[in-house]
């Protein structure tokens, strides 16, 4: 098998305390770490990935250099910005990955972004010994590349951390990295999948106890697939009196409480939860949402259900709502029958 | 049960409490368990003055003033190793008084977490009676955790312990409540097996304790006519062998006998097993120890493969995706 291993992290809602220690160990050692912008974000808030450079004079001297060349496809010169994230990690834009590099090995430069063929990358500066830790941004509609550039990182010997928010088997990253190495006929990579807490226990947790029994997750989104499939789980799993837990909102919300409606009571409830604890974390742009509704009113909160970071669990038959001051929580009692049956 | 002392606080109260449950010190063993299938064989619920699907018993109303509750957290620690606990399941182990816990699970909390705190652990008796533990020593003004494995929502001490809670007359308010998110073992399974459910998925107890087997039964067809993938916990026990032939049939009536069927025991322990076998064979593996209360299955849909040992079920990238 190959020397490196290609991890796929989970590290769970995008709260600090809900990560583990295994997920923060591995991407903390892994010679490169593939992320959104949003988990970046969080990781280096969280002190997971680094931020080095805090030297306001050290970055204006990057930003008046001019080391790059003109795009041969687009013929447009070559942009250098330099920012500083909320955690003080310096980003240069414009350069290649091997430009990067050369230039974190020639001039010291501690961190680099950078536009790449395979999307986004960055190279942090991430200790004494002088060892780098490339990130790279992930972006929809280049996770491929990136995966087969992770491929080739790890057969040269590198950890490659692939991060999902949530746990990576729950609308993650996992089956795209193994169709990936399908195609590629890559047998020879060792991978591992660290499994995090995902957002549907996450915001059950902040409802109280709405599962308890049978559970079915939905996602929303159409993009992999048609309507009418999303249409019919939605309905069965309505009708078998399931709790279901709808990711991937922002799309088909409407549609979906339409479907709801006709299948459940309208008194059925419903949690919608938007963000939970990461205000608290300083890393909430839109606010958070804290909902307890029911199926027969759960339209009226359409502009509430915005980004990734909303969840919607939609209760069975059986599911109370315990109102008390501090929030409403809801209860799916376990049910059962005379204790005789025990 | 171990009586080697550590820091834990010794006391002598509870040794007489129900089914064998002790207040004790920390008593370690090598096992790393998890899952989070509850045991439910194990219930003996026979002394308990509470019934699953009873909300209110006036009899029961034990609580007095509000003000002298403690605080009360459910903690879900997932498969089992502290690298696998969330700080914030730390955070919460760490302010309790008191922490009540399957012995299991117990042995498994980082020594850190169990110094100045008293413990009760119960070596075999039922969630009932434990939790009702729990919520006693809460409304005996103790701040309280109560453990189980995996996450306390996938049927596990979460709604239990909020009945249970009203029951004895207080409420979550009043007992400052709270629910920690775990790894549930489903997570832990689909890990072991590559990514076999990232895409929609229903989970189903096959434990008929609670739910009455025709509702499992309906939402099973449901599920495997609408090409979920399917999460199946407390698959198999000497007392549902009927269940699980029953649902072996279900599933094979709905989908093909090549269908991969991952089957994953005690993810997280050092005697875990992970296999992946076609649907047409899996009625063979009922009798084998691979199945067992502290096994998960995981059906794939008709989309789900298995490649170079992995069990896979992509969504559909094909379409958008050249590779």
């Amino acid at each position: 098998m190959s020397e490196g291993t290609l991890y796929i992290v989970g590290i769970g809602p995008g709260v600090p305390d809900k990560m583990t220690q295994e997920a923060r160990d591995v991407i903390r050692d892994s010679e490169v770490v593939v992320a959104s912008s949003l988990y970046q974000k969080f990781l280096r808030l969280d002190d997971v990935i680094g931020n080095k450079i805090t030297d306001d004079e050290r970055i204006e001297e990057l930003a008046d250099e001019d080391p790059f060349p003109i795009d041969e496809d687009t013929g447009e010169e070559g942009r250098l910005e330099v920012t500083t994230t909320p955690g003080g990690a310096l980003y240069v834009e414009g350069a290649t990955l091997s430009e990067a590099e050369e230039k974190v090995e020639d001039e010291g430069i501690d961190a680099f972004i950078t536009t790449l063929d395979s999307g986004y990358a960055d190279y942090i500066d991430t200790g004494d010994e002088g060892d780098g830790q490339l990130l790279v941004k992930s972006s929809m509609g280049r996770q491929v590349e990136l995966a087969y550039e992770a491929i080739a990182r790890v057969r040269e010997g590198q950890d490659v951390a692939h991060v999902s928010g949530g746990d990576p088997n729950t609308y993650g990253k996992s089956d795209l990295v193994f169709k990936v190495l399908e195609h590629a006929d890559t047998t020879d990579v060792d991978v591992e999948i660290v499994e995090g807490v995902t957002a549907g226990m996450s915001v059950s947790a902040d409802l109280g106890a709405p599962l308890s029994g049978d559970f079915a997750t939905v996602s929303l989104s159409d993009k992999w697939r048609d309507w009418d499939v999303i249409e019919d789980r939605l309905r069965n799993a309505a009708r078998s009196d399931f709790v279901i837990l709808l990711y991937n909102c922002w799309t088909g919300y409407d549609e979906a409480a339409d479907i709801l409606q006709e299948e459940l009571d309208d008194e059925v409830p419903v949690g919608i939860v938007h963000d939970a604890g990461r205000e608290e974390h300083g890393r909430n742009d839109d606010g958070e949402v804290y909902r307890v509704t029911n199926v027969g009113e759960m339209k009226e909160y359409s502009d509430e259900i915005s980004g990734m970071g909303v969840s919607v669990l939609v209760g069975n038959s059986k599911t109370e709502v315990w109102e008390a001051d501090d929030r409403d929580y809801l209860v799916t009692p376990r049910g059962g029958r005379d204790i005789e049956d025990f | 049960m171990s009586t080697d002392s550590n820091s834990t606080t010794e006391t002598s109260t509870d040794t007489e409490s129900k089914c064998g449950g002790s207040t004790e010190t920390d008593s370690r063993s090598s096992s790393g368990g998890c899952t989070a299938n509850t045991s439910d064989d194990d219930l003996d619920t026979s002394d308990s003055t509470w019934e699953p699907g009873e909300r209110w018993r006036s009899t029961d109303v034990t609580a007095g003033d509000e003000s002298e509750f403690g605080s009360f957290t459910v903690v879900g620690l997932g498969p089992g190793s502290v690298e696998e606990m969330t700080q914030k399941a730390i955070e919460a182990l760490d302010e309790a008084d008191h922490i009540v816990g399957y012995e299991t699970y117990v042995d498994l909390l980082p020594e850190k977490v169990k110094e100045g705190t008293e413990i009760f652990s119960t070596p075999m008796c039922g969630e009932v009676s434990r939790t009702e533990e729990a919520v006693d020593r809460v409304l005996d003004g103790n701040d309280t955790a109560i453990i189980g494995s995996g996450d306390p929502n996938v049927y596990a001490l979460g709604s239990l312990s909020m009945e249970l809670l009203e029951s004895k007359g207080a409420t979550p308010e009043a007992v400052d409540f709270d629910v920690v998110a775990g790894i549930p073992a489903a997570q832990s399974c689909g890990a072991r097996l590559g990514a076999p459910f990232v895409n929609d998925t229903v989970t189903v107890s096959l434990s008929d304790y609670l739910t009455p087997m025709p509702e499992i039964e309906s939402r099973l067809h449901s599920a495997a006519r609408e090409e979920f993938t399917i999460v199946i916990y407390n698959p198999w026990s000497r007392k549902r062998r009927d269940n699980f032939e029953k649902a072996v049939e279900i599933l094979q009536h709905h989908r093909p006998d090549d269908t991969p069927v991952g089957i994953v025991r005690d993810a997280g322990r050092e005697d875990e097993v992970s296999k992946v076998v076609p649907l047409g064979e899996l009625d063979d593996w009922g009798e084998t120890d691979l199945i067992t209360m502290t096994t998960t299955l995981i059906v794939g849909n008709d989309e789900t493969y298995v490649w170079n040992d992995k069990m896979v079920t992509p969504r559909g990238y094909h379409q958008k995706y050249d590779y």
